[in-house]
C-alpha cells in the first residue's frame, strides 16, 4: 500500500512537470533600415544592457547580428526586438539557436519557461544544435508574417497573439 | 552703399561645380542620412542623448561675423526627439539705436559701423514625431513631422525670418527621407511664422515677413567601401540645395509704417542656395561636418555667402 502510494505521489509529480528541451545559446537577428555603422552602434547599445545578454556581435555589410546569452539566463525574445524597434528600426527575421539536451518528439517545447510551437514539426530532433525561426508579431516584417501564419489554424495563432506561445519553424540546414 | 551690395550679390558665376557634384550625388553612391544642415525623417534612438557644437562663420564685407550654437538632443520614444538649441552670434545689436531710420538706411552700408557685439541669441526647441517607416535591408522610407518655437530678444533687422537665433517665432513642417543601396536622398519643406519684435523705447516694432522653404539634401558614403569594425573611419560628401522664400518685412516707427521701397533688404524675396560639405565620423560615436553655403539665385540678407559650418557632434550611446 505504501509502495503504491509512493508511485502515484510519483507518477503526479512526473506529470505535472513540464520536460524541459535544452536552452537558448544565442540568436541571430537580421535588421532592417540600417544604413550606417553609426546606426548599428545605437541598436547594439540598446540591447546590449539587457540582463540575459552576453555579448553581441554586429555585422555591419549585412545588418545581422548574433547575440549570445548568459548560461543559465532566460533570454526573452520579446525585448529583444522590442530594443531594435525603441533604437528606430525594424527586425527582418530572428533566429534562435536551441541547443537541445532531450530529444524533441512533439511539436510543443518548453524552453526556460515559455513555449513554443514548431510549426512544421515533422520528425523526431535529436540532442545537438536547431535554429528555430521565431514567427510572432515583432519578428518578422507584416507582410512576413501574414505570410508565414496564413496556413495555420486560428485557434493556435490566437494562442501566440495572446503571447502565451511563441510560434516557431526549425530551419533546417 | 546699396549699389556695392548688389555687386557683391552678383558673384553668382561659378555654378557648374556645385551642380556637377549634385548630378554625381543623383547618379552614383550609397547614401548615409546624417545630413549636415537637414535633419533626416530619422529620430534619435529611445534614451540616447547627443550634444552638438556648431559654428558658423562668413564675411559681411567689413565684419566677420559669428554665429556658435551649442545643442542638445534627446530620443523621448522611439519616433519622437527633442531639440534644444542655444546660441550666441555677433549679428545683431544689443538693442537698435535711438534713431532707427538712420540705423535701417545704412546697416548694408559698409562705411557705417556695423561691429555687433557679441550677444546672447536666445532658444530654439524642435520636436521631430516619426509618422511612417518602411525599412528595408539595405535602406529605408521615412516620413516625419516637426514643429519649433524660438524665444530672442535679438532686434533682427531683415525681411528673412531665422529662428535659430534672429526671430522669435514658431515654425513646421515635414521631412521625406529615402534611402536605397546607391542613393539617398531627403526633402525637408517648413514653414516659419515670426513674432513681432517691439522696442518699446524707441517706439518701434518689427516683423520679418512669414517664410517658407525646401530643403533637399544628398548624402554619398565614400569611405570605407566595407566595413571591418565600428572603429571604421567613415568619410560622407553631402550636397544639400535650400530654396527659400519670405514676404516683406514690416517696420514701424511711432506708429509710422516704413515705406519697405527705401529698404531694400526689407522687401519679399527668394533664393537658392547650394551647400555641399563633408563629414567624418569617428569611432561610430562622433561626427565632424564641414559645409559651405554658395548662392546660385536670388539673395539671402541674413548670412552673406559663401557661409562656412563647422560643427562637431557626439552620441552618448548607452
Amino acid at each position: 500500500m505504501k509502495r503504491n502510494i509512493i508511485f502515484l505521489v510519483f507518477t503526479i509529480l512526473f506529470l505535472s512537470t513540464k520536460p524541459v528541451w535544452g536552452q537558448f545559446s544565442s540568436a541571430t537577428i537580421g535588421i532592417n533600415g540600417l544604413t550606417c555603422s553609426m546606426c548599428s552602434y545605437s541598436v547594439e547599445s540598446a540591447i546590449r544592457p539587457l540582463l540575459f545578454v552576453k555579448s553581441i556581435e554586429m555585422d555591419l555589410n549585412k545588418n545581422v547580428a548574433t547575440i549570445f546569452f548568459k548560461e543559465g539566463s532566460k533570454p526573452d525574445f520579446n525585448k529583444l526586438v522590442k530594443k531594435v524597434f525603441e533604437a528606430g528600426f525594424s527586425v527582418r527575421f530572428v533566429v534562435a539557436n536551441l541547443n537541445v539536451e532531450k530529444a524533441i518528439q512533439n511539436e510543443s517545447l518548453l524552453v526556460q519557461d515559455k513555449t513554443y510551437k514548431i510549426i512544421n514539426f515533422s520528425q523526431e530532433i535529436p540532442v545537438g544544435e536547431v535554429k528555430l525561426k521565431l514567427l510572432g508579431k515583432g519578428f518578422l516584417p507584416k507582410s512576413g508574417l501574414k505570410e508565414a501564419i496564413v496556413s495555420l489554424p486560428s485557434s493556435l495563432t490566437k494562442e501566440a497573439k495572446s503571447g502565451k506561445i511563441i510560434l516557431a519553424k526549425i530551419v533546417y540546414p | 552703399m546699396v549699389k556695392l551690395y548688389w555687386q557683391k550679390l552678383s558673384i553668382h558665376k561659378n555654378k557648374l561645380l556645385p551642380l556637377t557634384l549634385l548630378l554625381f550625388l543623383c547618379i552614383t553612391g550609397k547614401g548615409q542620412e546624417l545630413f549636415i544642415n537637414a535633419m533626416p525623417a530619422s529620430t534619435l534612438a529611445k534614451g540616447v542623448w547627443s550634444y552638438r557644437f556648431a559654428l558658423e562663420t562668413f564675411n559681411d564685407e567689413t565684419v566677420r561675423r559669428y554665429w556658435g550654437g551649442l545643442r542638445l538632443m534627446y530620443g523621448l520614444t522611439s519616433n519622437f526627439m527633442l531639440i534644444a538649441t542655444t546660441s550666441i552670434s555677433n549679428h545683431h545689436l544689443k538693442k537698435f539705436p535711438k534713431n532707427p531710420w538712420v540705423y535701417f538706411s545704412n546697416h548694408h552700408n559698409t562705411s557705417f559701423n556695423r561691429n555687433y557685439p557679441l550677444e546672447y541669441d536666445g532658444v530654439h526647441l524642435y520636436g521631430q514625431y516619426r509618422i511612417f517607416k518602411n525599412d528595408q535591408q539595405n535602406g529605408h522610407l521615412r516620413i516625419a513631422a516637426f514643429g519649433e518655437a524660438s524665444y530672442t530678444n535679438a532686434p533682427h533687422d531683415e525681411a528673412e525670418a531665422n529662428l535659430m537665433g534672429d526671430n522669435a517665432g514658431l515654425g513646421g513642417g515635414f521631412i521625406i527621407t529615402k534611402l536605397v543601396q546607391r542613393f539617398a536622398f531627403s526633402g525637408k519643406v517648413g514653414l516659419i511664422y515670426p513674432f513681432t519684435y517691439k522696442e518699446k523705447a524707441a517706439d518701434l516694432t518689427f516683423r520679418s515677413g512669414n517664410s517658407r522653404y525646401i530643403l533637399f539634401s544628398s548624402g554619398y558614403l565614400l569611405y570605407p567601401g566595407k566595413y571591418t569594425s565600428y572603429s571604421n573611419l567613415n568619410i560622407n560628401l553631402y550636397l544639400e540645395a535650400l530654396y527659400k522664400e519670405y514676404d516683406e518685412g514690416v517696420l514701424t516707427v511711432q506708429g509710422k509704417y516704413a515705406f519697405i521701397n527705401n529698404f531694400f533688404y526689407l522687401r519679399q524675396g527668394r533664393y537658392l542656395e547650394l551647400r555641399p560639405g563633408i563629414q567624418f565620423i569617428l569611432n561610430s560615436k562622433s561626427r565632424i561636418d564641414i559645409s559651405v553655403a554658395y548662392p546660385v539665385y536670388g539673395n539671402t540678407f541674413i548670412r552673406i555667402d559663401p557661409t562656412l559650418n563647422f560643427a562637431f557632434q557626439k552620441y552618448l550611446f548607452k
